[in-house]
């Protein structure tokens, strides 16, 4: 079977169609597939960012905001890492939606909720990306941090700027949905070639 | 039957999709190395496989399940859907690929057809998406 080593980022973006939107709505449908829900894009960037941008990138500098953040490490085609972050609210609505239960508090079953979630989603978007750029992807079993604090997200983050050098790409999106109210930010950051 | 899953959530899905069925006496295991150890034990005849978990993985149990009964039904069960991991999944002789999110009514459907409990044959290659929303 023939393979392509190394996924060209920049070949989404002057690709003929927008292949990033098309990887996202995959997801998205994926999502409201799996949760019976309608969910919408409300932000996409695809670019570069320096290092030292990278925690404002996804945090906008309010780590408290973010109750939730799973961490899967991409390898072989690509070298890099998928972060899915949620809050309190989105998280409880997201358990509530599978198990018609409420989280009163997180026990192993409500965890593996919650990572089955990233995972079905950060499953969906690496297996459109490798299909559509000819090149596999592996990836880790996703890392849940619950509570995230700031300074176990500066950790993580700190592991993930010493692997790659200045300059970082990212595919940074936002499923939103209304009713119920859930935000579920994601973002996937390559090392630069 | 047996449901390999690393998610208690997962497992929990998938076993009461099946057993809402009828199929009783469902064994779950968490890792591959348990997988294999039950197979060897008490011979499922099927087992439903997620690829990414701990300790050695879906595809590597699958190998170690074939080694021991060549004519083991296998049907993997992943978020993974990489045309290359459901080629190699093939390639150890899985017997049908479904892609999660899945409809539990699709999942009842392949297990029957790999069962022999439908004249439809199930294609290795057949990749599906729907809803597992199924209330614990």
């Amino acid at each position: 079977m023939e393979m392509r080593m190394g996924i060209p980022i920049q070949e989404l973006r002057y690709a003929p169609i927008n292949v990033e939107r098309e990887l996202i709505e995959k997801t998205k449908d994926a999502m409201n597939l799996l949760l019976g829900v309608k969910f919408k894009i409300t932000d996409i960037k695809v670019g570069c960012v320096e290092k030292g941008d990278l925690t404002d990138e996804l945090f906008n500098n309010d780590f408290h905001y973010f109750y939730l953040t799973i961490i899967s490490r991409l390898s072989t085609g690509v070298e890099g890492y998928f972060i899915v972050t949620t809050d309190m609210a989105s998280s409880d609505e997201l358990s509530f939606l599978l198990t018609g239960r409420h989280m009163r508090i997180v026990n192993e079953f409500e965890e593996s909720i919650l990572e089955e979630i990233c995972n079905i989603m950060l499953g969906t978007f690496v297996s459109e990306l490798a299909n559509w750029t000819g090149t596999p992807v592996d990836y880790t079993i996703p890392k849940i941090v619950i509570y995230s604090t700031a300074d176990e997200l500066k950790g993580l983050f700190k592991e993930i700027k010493a692997f790659t050098s200045n300059k970082i790409q990212i595919i940074k999106f936002t499923l939103s949905c209304d009713s119920p109210q859930i935000d579920l930010v994601n973002m996937m950051v390559l090392a630069s070639r | 039957m047996m449901v390999v899953d690393d998610s208690a959530f997962m497992r929990k899905v998938i076993s009461s999709t099946i057993s809402k069925e009828g199929s009783e006496n469902i064994i779950e295991a968490e890792k591959g190395e348990d997988a294999v150890r039950h197979y060897a034990l008490q011979r499922p005849e099927l087992v439903i496989m997620d690829l990414n978990l701990p300790g050695i993985s879906g595809l590597s149990a699958l190998r170690e399940i074939k080694k021991i009964d060549p004519s083991a039904k296998i049907l993997v069960l992943s978020a993974n859907s990489q045309r290359w991991t459901i080629y190699k999944a093939k390639e150890e002789g899985a017997s049908a690929y479904l892609s999660k999110p899945f409809i539990p009514e699709e999942l009842w459907r392949t297990v029957l057809g790999l069962l022999g409990h439908m004249k439809e044959p199930i294609a290795v290659e057949q990749v599906t998406c729907g809803t597992s929303a199924v209330k614990t």
